[in-house]
């Protein structure tokens, strides 16, 4: 009774009712606001990303689909693969005269061409963990050391995918994707392309798989990273007799071997330089 | 009558008359604005992404989730088309790989080394011994700068800078600064830089 004589005053009810028609603006004030954020958000964030999502869509169609083709192709390519990694490339025992023979025919290839001499013994150390230390010295020219530097970035590669670096094929493979996604076929067949028949007839296997790709764009990106990643060297380290005579004595693929430290000093003559080196050969665990 | 009472006003009373219009106004203002709110705007902000309406949130959400698949899908597609990963040769060849090729380093150190040169245009800086460990990182050069008078010392300063500046370079400490006399009266700066590589 006493609350509602309180209320039927005039001045309280004045001051009730207005306080409520505040509470009420406030309100309407904050859904207002709350719409004008949401209109914002909706022209800064959904209509960019409205014209993205089609595009990523497709994006994933067309992997799902090149992972369905290379699914199937890699199947055939594996076994052959993993059976010369473990026999030659990181077997359980280091094959050491295999070792030596591939030394012997690189250093051959170079004192031919009058670009390396005195070679020191090779030493062969006991091993740390899965890796035996190899050390020797000798004196070579420029161009030598360039040939010697390339074997060594090369020992324990196997095919054309295994030369690139993983952001070069990734830059092919996402070419494939906006040129011919089917294309990828062709790509993973290059990239399992074994090194040595690579550098023995580079222009076929390129020109094989540039069959597959018509565009400008492909095909530049294609030669750049032909011209500026590993695989240049390797055509230049087997160019000559050094591929053939490696690829009739059986020495190929060269096993896994890793530069522990090198040391270049002057050499006796201009553009001469005397090197110490020390290599691992790894095995498998 | 009506004159004399507005004249007569007070400000409550003004108060008294407004105040149930002005609930009334601002109830319906906050009823349409909710229904605005909860029923209007979602609908005029929904977007039909193949065939299925998505709001601002959920759109957010399918681009995220979207940028997820492919970048799976695309490690995927990786590991197919490049066999044997995940195994010790992968790993070995890929470590092998991450180091830096010793050829650039040392075509960038003999640039560098003969971009410097005295008034004559002679060569100043004499690099004896290179020694390059891949697996640590670590470059190390051994010379010393000499035909530059007594500005031995600041060409050794400008080779530091230069060697500093390339992009395969970490961080490098720097050589004693020294100047010594040789027979014929010239001099020489020796140097022993160590460059942590990238």
């Amino acid at each position: 009774m006493k609350i509602l004589s309180i209320i039927n005053r005039p001045k309280v009810r004045v001051i009730g009712l207005h306080i409520i028609a505040l509470t009420l603006l406030i309100i309407s004030a904050q859904i207002m606001s709350k719409q004008v954020r949401a209109i914002a958000n909706a022209s800064q964030v959904s209509l960019p990303l409205v014209a993205e999502l089609p595009v990523l869509e497709r994006r994933l169609n067309t992997i799902t689909q090149q992972i369905e083709m290379a699914e199937l192709n890699s199947v055939l390519k594996i076994g052959s693969q993993k059976e010369q990694v473990d026999v030659l490339i990181l077997p359980k025992e280091p094959d050491f005269d295999r070792l030596i023979s591939i030394f012997d025919v690189l250093q051959e290839g170079l004192k031919s061409k009058n670009i390396l001499k005195n070679a020191s013994k090779i030493d062969i150390g006991d091993p740390i963990e899965d890796a035996y230390p190899i050390h020797f010295s000798f004196d070579v020219h420029e161009e030598g050391l360039r040939k010697f530097l390339s074997f060594t970035r090369i020992a324990g590669l196997l095919t054309v995918g295994d030369a690139l670096s993983p952001e070069e094929r990734e830059m092919l493979i996402h070419k494939t994707e906006e040129e011919n996604p089917t294309g990828i076929i062709a790509l993973e067949q290059f990239f399992s392309t074994d090194l040595l028949r690579y550098a023995l007839d580079s222009r076929s296997h390129e020109e094989q798989l540039l069959r597959s790709f018509s565009s400008s764009d492909f095909v530049s990106l294609f030669r750049m990273t032909m011209q500026s990643s590993l695989l240049r060297e390797v055509r230049i380290l087997f160019e000559g007799d050094f591929g053939q005579l490696i690829d009739d004595h059986n020495l190929w693929p060269f096993p896994m071997l890793i530069m522990d430290s090198i040391n270049l000093k002057k050499g006796g003559a201009p553009k001469w330089r005397n090197v110490s080196v020390q290599l691992f050969l790894y095995t498998a665990h | 009558m009506s004159l004399a009472s507005q004249k007569s006003s007070t400000p409550f009373q003004i108060l008294q008359r407004t105040s149930v219009p002005l609930v009334l106004f601002t109830l319906t203002l906050t009823c349409l604005l909710f229904l605005s709110q909860s029923v209007f705007l979602p609908a005029l902000l929904m977007v039909d992404i193949s065939g299925s309406k998505h709001n601002a949130h959920e759109l957010k959400t399918y681009h995220e989730a979207l940028l997820e698949q492919v970048k799976h899908k695309q490690e995927m597609r990786s590991n197919l088309v490049l066999s044997m990963q995940g195994t010790d040769y992968r790993k070995l060849s890929d470590w092998k790989q991450s180091h830096y090729p010793f050829q650039s380093l040392l075509s960038t150190v003999s640039q560098v080394s003969r971009s410097l040169h005295n008034k004559d245009g002679d060569q100043v800086v004499f690099i004896d011994n290179i020694k390059y460990f891949p697996v640590d990182g670590q470059l190390k050069l051994n010379g010393n700068v000499k035909n530059a008078g007594p500005r031995s010392m600041t060409i050794l300063a400008q080779l530091v800078e230069e060697l500093r500046s390339q992009p395969f370079v970490e961080s490098l400490k720097s050589p004693s600064f020294s100047r010594i006399e040789d027979s014929v009266g010239g001099f020489i700066t020796p140097f022993d830089i160590q460059i942590s590589l990238k």
